[in-house]
């Protein structure tokens, strides 16, 4: 229970990153209900724990990259922001735009390659975000011997988070590195294997909803050698076919949700590489039966069941 | 909401049971084998239409299978009235315990639940016997079978298929309740067909050596089995496409079972 609501309060703090506007949270963030989840208001501010001031940051074109930092009694969260764009048409477009940019560059803080869109976005948010980490740590540190440091994201931001967690885990001689854990929700893959088995040492929990698209983008080695056996289906994710494959960093959690028929396929139990095809492969029926409107759900409310309270029929 | 469930029909008589008649009037699929042979079993799917409109009582689908060489049948009937779905047997010269010739028994129905229907030889002053378990609140994989003093278990899912061109076939899958000493896979073409089936097993959540199986060709009603080695408590998905070679639609049964020795599988 103490893991779930951790975890809760993790997405939380990822949710309230998509309210990043103009490079700055609403006033209103504090005591608006941002959703209304089994019945229940939700606010994403207090859920995450958040008490102080809350910090922002935006770079990119039209600030479609953002994050924030804030502190929860011994935790500093930093939490960025997913596929949003500013909310601009313009943002968006461009947001996206990166997400494709999924072709593999050398990573520059430690072995392996990632994706070269995850990177920049990580890489340009890098500097104010890493300085206001050190200066707020330092303090934290000073009043908490427990203290330590949560990386998060949903989606796109899950693939930052995992991005800057590798970064921030390699500065000052790993200074950082048994100090900080990685809560990632529905993110994509950012990495290569050589990325994903250096950075998987991390105490880093990976939350992935069965029937969600995005956590098997890109595809791994076997993802992509059984889709090539999936006859016409395959067409539709031919580009990703093309691009080496990428390994998932971290232990999956994977969250099912029992009103999906889908959901009774084998849970992912995990294997011996570390993944499992077997929520791809119900992933692989629902996108044959032009299932496309239960990704919005999977990618998103599914998460929502991290709150043990919360039951969708 | 989609509405789908499945029977698994065990045939413990000594009779071959023949498809004599189906009909499907408001139903999506409402798959069942042509032949379901003495002393085997048949996994049968069946998808209600979703209208979203409520109708008065009315018979959904329908099928009936004779028993070979007597004058015996049984019906299966599919009844919807508004949203209240309704699976019904009826006998046709022939009564079992609980249940008289020319007399209907209502089974019920569960969205994504199995029913398992099985009719085996008589006891003393019974023509046949019937029995029903409504398994709804398990999964197709659960519906098993035990094989006499072998003491082997054997679990089976089944897609009856039309294919036109190249298809995906809907993935079959297992779950890992049971310690699987081997699966087999078993394929069946009809009359007129030539078809290659290129399968995947894909076990405990990964591709194996013994996972990329062989292009497998039918040529009419041809049936092939194969056999995989497992020898793990895991779970098995087999996913894969069908086509026909000769270019018109077709039909394709396929079979996923799961093999488990009772021994063995205490050691799960």
């Amino acid at each position: 229970m103490q893991e779930s609501r951790k975890a809760m309060a993790m997405l939380a703090a990822s949710m309230l990153a998509y309210r990043i506007k103009d490079g700055k949270l609403p006033i209103s963030c504090r005591f608006r209900i941002d959703e209304w989840i089994g019945g229940v208001p939700y606010n994403w501010y207090h859920t995450a724990g958040f008490t102080e001031e809350v910090y922002t940051f935006t770079a990119g074109i039209d600030n479609i990259h953002a994050g924030l930092i804030g502190i929860s009694e011994d935790k500093l969260i930093i939490a960025f922001r997913g596929t949003d764009g500013d909310d601009t048409l313009e943002g968006s477009i461009l947001d996206w735009i990166n997400n494709f940019l999924a072709i593999q560059v050398p990573f520059p803080y430690g072995p392996g390659n990632v994706h070269e869109g995850f990177l920049s976005a990580a890489d340009s948010l890098k500097e104010d975000m890493l300085r206001k980490t050190e200066e707020l740590y330092g303090k934290l540190a000073g009043k908490y011997e427990t203290a330590e440091i949560i990386v998060t994201g949903h989606s796109k931001g899950g693939a930052v988070a995992n991005i800057m967690a590798a970064i921030l885990s390699e500065i000052h001689n790993g200074k950082y590195r048994d100090k900080i854990a990685v809560y990632t929700f529905g993110a994509p893959r950012t990495g290569d294997e050589l990325f994903a088995d250096k950075y998987g040492s991390l105490n880093y929990f990976r939350y992935e909803a069965f029937l969600d698209i995005v956590c098997h983008l890109p595809f791994t080695l076997q993802e992509t050698k059984l889709l090539k056996r999936l006859g016409p289906i395959q067409e539709l994710f031919a580009e990703c076919l093309k691009l080496k494959p990428y390994k998932a960093v971290g232990r999956e959690i994977c969250i099912y949700n029992s009103r999906d028929n889908f959901g009774k396929y084998p849970p992912d139990t995990g294997n011996s590489s570390g993944e499992t095809l077997n929520s791809f492969c119900a992933v692989e029926q629902v996108v044959r039966y032009g299932g496309f409107q239960v990704f919005m759900g999977c990618h998103e409310k599914d998460y929502y069941l991290l709150d043990k309270s919360i039951q969708f029929h | 909401m989609k509405q789908e469930g499945y029977i698994i029909l065990i045939n413990e008589t000594d009779y071959d049971w023949i498809m004599a008649n189906s009909c499907r009037l408001r139903m999506k699929q409402f798959c069942f084998p042509e032949c379901i042979r003495t002393q085997s079993e048949a996994v049968a799917y069946m998808e209600w239409e979703d209208t979203g409109d409520s109708c008065k009582e009315g018979l959904a689908a329908a099928i009936c299978y004779e028993l070979s060489g007597t004058e015996s049948s049984f019906m299966l009937l599919a009844y919807e009235e508004g949203d209240k779905k309704d699976l019904r047997v009826y006998f046709e010269n022939m009564s079992a315990r609980g249940l008289k010739d020319k007399e209907a028994a209502s089974l019920g129905w569960m969205n994504g639940g199995t029913l398992r229907l099985i009719l085996s030889r008589p006891e003393e002053g019974e023509l046949h016997r019937l029995e029903i378990y409504p398994d709804y609140l398990g999964n197709v994989s659960s519906a098993a079978k035990k094989e006499g003093s072998e003491n082997i278990k054997r679990n089976s899912v089944s897609w009856f298929g039309t294919i036109a061109g190249t298809e995906s076939i809907d993935n079959l899958y297992l779950t890992n309740d049971c310690y699987w000493e081997d699966c087999e896979i078993t394929l069946k073409g009809y009359p007129g067909e030539f078809i290659k089936c290129t399968l995947t097993l894909i076990i405990g959540g990964e591709l194996t050596e013994e996972s990329f199986i062989k292009d497998i060709y039918l040529n009419e009603a041809e049936e092939k089995q194969i056999t995989v080695h497992i020898g793990q408590q895991t779970t098995l998905v087999l996913a894969g496409t069908a086509a026909n070679l000769k270019g018109m639609e077709a039909k394709l049964d396929i079979t996923l079972t799961g093999i488990c020795k009772e021994d063995d599988q205490a050691k799960g």
